[in-house]
């Protein structure tokens, strides 16, 4: 079992431009890393680089990935996707197949067919908090709700028993019920499988009520990496008091600090 | 389901209605009197009393809307009249040539499709190196070559010169392969252009991402997310296809001595053989709503948004 997944020196480039200048992230088991930035700060395409599935015109110009100090390249990188890392991308009505069952989505991630898998499934389902799973699993994308179906990618994302679990602003899209339940799902994998979650996201209020440490990412740089309570308490970089001015501004009706 | 193929043929009928009485209409509208080529055709010299005459058999003294309603009451019965040249009834003589036509198209759709797909898909996947440039070639030569030229080359080539396969008529496969290679070839040119767009945007898709993220095989990710959906606007272009070929069809009939029903319209055309030409506009316009109704099923099969009714989402 994997208990450190790193980058180190993270370069990205879209043709002449760099998007990403030299960052360095990692998470640990049982623990939640918190990526938070402004959209457009490179937040998304560092996760994917982590994957090798940067879309086509980005490239990797530098940067280290390392699983428990092994250096991983290429295919390395391609055998993380699904058992050691499971991703949740941004979006998660846009995330699966609108021609394909949900049913069918959980037998491809699990590699095997029949009333096995669809137990497997159904189990998976619960756990991310469905009442009744099996009658989802005859059901098409466009059948769910957005909550329904980023609960459905979390699962998908976990099937493989991953380590670590990347999710790419998992709640942004979401009614305050469906956020508050996906949190709590995210923090019972925390505590109960030990899973190290990667959370990028630019909403403090999830960065404060999960995650242990938090990075600021700034126009591909990054700013400010602490403990969240003191990110919090004495933000130190400009980018970390503006975003938490944003965020009091917004939530709590006060003026900027 | 259901619900929907009967909507769709229960507008079948306004449809065929309409078609009916443009043709009829239309038919009736063209210089000349009917009656005159009626004589004409059956050997009668046309003197006043005989034109009379055949004007009451044939109804012409009739106003045109009675004669439409007429033609109808018995078109309902499936009685389209006899012909006016072969003096059979037009349902027998669609009989005899409409299932030789349907043969040679459906031979053209099921080449059009094995040239189209692969090639398409091939194309699509190896972009910009030499299986696209070759498939891409292929398409382009396929859409500018003129059927009936095709059609000569090809006889000249494997009939005449190699003599490997029968110039003229209706056999065995022997007999199909040239005539179906003439008609599908333009065809085939555009659905592999279509398959190799709809592949290359189906390739960006973004819940691709997710599916190579989940760690699946290459060969699921392109099979099932890929490939899967990237068919369905090739689908649609199917059904349009269905009319290029059936009139294609009908063209290049005539260069290889196909005994199908493109030669007995032509016929019923330049004899102004009314009832033979109405039949055959309405049987025709039955086979090509039917293909598309197939179609259309086929569509709502593999796309849930349809049949759910939610569609845009």
């Amino acid at each position: 079992m994997a208990e450190r997944l790193s980058l180190e020196g993270l370069v990205l480039a879209s043709g002449e431009t760099e998007l990403v200048h030299g960052i360095d992230l990692a998470v640990e088991r049982g623990e939640v890393a918190a990526l938070v930035g402004n959209s457009g700060g490179g937040k998304s395409l560092s996760l994917l680089a982590w994957l090798d599935l940067l879309p086509p015109g980005v490239r990797r110009l530098a940067g280290t990935i390392r699983l428990d100090g092994t250096v991983l390249e290429g295919p390395g990188l391609a055998g993380l996707r699904g058992g050691v890392v499971g991703l949740v991308p941004q979006s998660p009505t846009s995330c699966l197949n609108p021609l394909v069952t949900i049913g069918r989505h959980f037998c491809e991630t699990l590699a095997c067919s029949g009333r096995a898998a669809r137990a497997e499934a159904a189990g998976r389902l619960a756990e991310v908090g469905f009442a009744t799973p099996e009658r989802l699993l005859g059901l098409y994308p466009c059948q769910l709700s957005g909550g329904m179906l980023q609960r459905v990618v979390i699962a998908l994302a976990l099937c493989r028993d991953p380590d670590f679990l990347f999710a790419d602003e998992a709640t942004t899209d979401l009614d305050l019920e469906s956020q508050a339940q996906v949190l709590v799902l995210l923090e019972r994998l925390r505590d109960r499988r030990g899973i190290g979650i990667l959370l990028v996201t630019h909403d403090l209020a999830v960065v404060a009520r999960l995650a242990d440490t938090a990075s600021v990412l700034q126009h591909g740089r990054i700013v400010e990496r602490r403990p969240v309570a003191d990110l919090f308490a004495s933000p130190r970089a400009a980018a970390t008091r503006a975003l938490l001015a944003a965020h009091h501004a917004l939530y709590e009706g006060g003026t900027a600090a | 389901m259901t619900g929907f193929i009967a909507r769709r043929l229960a507008s079948l009928v306004p449809l065929l209605l309409v078609v009916s009485l443009a043709i009829f209409v239309m038919l009736h509208l063209g210089r000349g009197d009917p009656a005159m080529d009626y004589l004409r055709l059956s050997q009668i010299p046309p003197t006043d009393a005989a034109v009379a005459q055949a004007r009451a058999d044939l109804g012409l003294d009739r106003p045109l809307a009675v004669q439409y309603l007429a033609w109808l009451g018995d078109a309902v019965r499936l009685d389209f009249g006899h012909s006016w040249v072969t003096h059979r009834a037009v349902l027998d003589d669609l009989a005899i040539f409409v299932p030789a036509t349907l043969e040679l198209t459906a031979a053209a759709l099921a080449l059009t499709l094995a040239l189209a797909l692969p090639l398409g898909v091939a194309a699509a996947l190896a972009r910009d190196r030499w299986p696209d440039h070759l498939a891409r070639a292929v398409a382009f030569l396929g859409v500018c070559v003129p059927n009936f030229w095709l059609g000569y080359v090809l006889i000249l080539v494997f009939a005449v010169g190699l003599g490997w396969l029968p110039a003229m008529g209706r056999g065995g496969l022997s007999h199909l392969l040239l005539p179906a290679i003439a008609t599908a070839a333009m065809s085939a040119g555009v659905l592999l252009r279509l398959v190799r767009a709809s592949v290359l945007g189906h390739l960006s898709a973004r819940h691709l991402l997710f599916a190579r993220a989940r760690g699946l095989p290459r060969r699921t990710v392109i099979g099932r997310h890929v490939l899967l959906n990237a068919m369905l606007p090739p689908l649609t272009a199917v059904g349009l296809t269905l009319g290029e070929l059936l009139g294609g069809a009908m063209v290049v009939e005539v260069v290889f001595g196909w005994p199908g029903v493109g030669r007995y319209a032509l016929q019923a055309i330049s004899n102004r053989d009314f009832p033979a030409l109405q039949g055959f506009v309405v049987v025709m316009t039955l086979v090509f709503v039917l293909c598309n109704l197939a179609v259309d099923i086929a569509y709502a099969w593999l796309d849930p948004r349809l049949r759910l009714g939610l569609a845009g989402r």
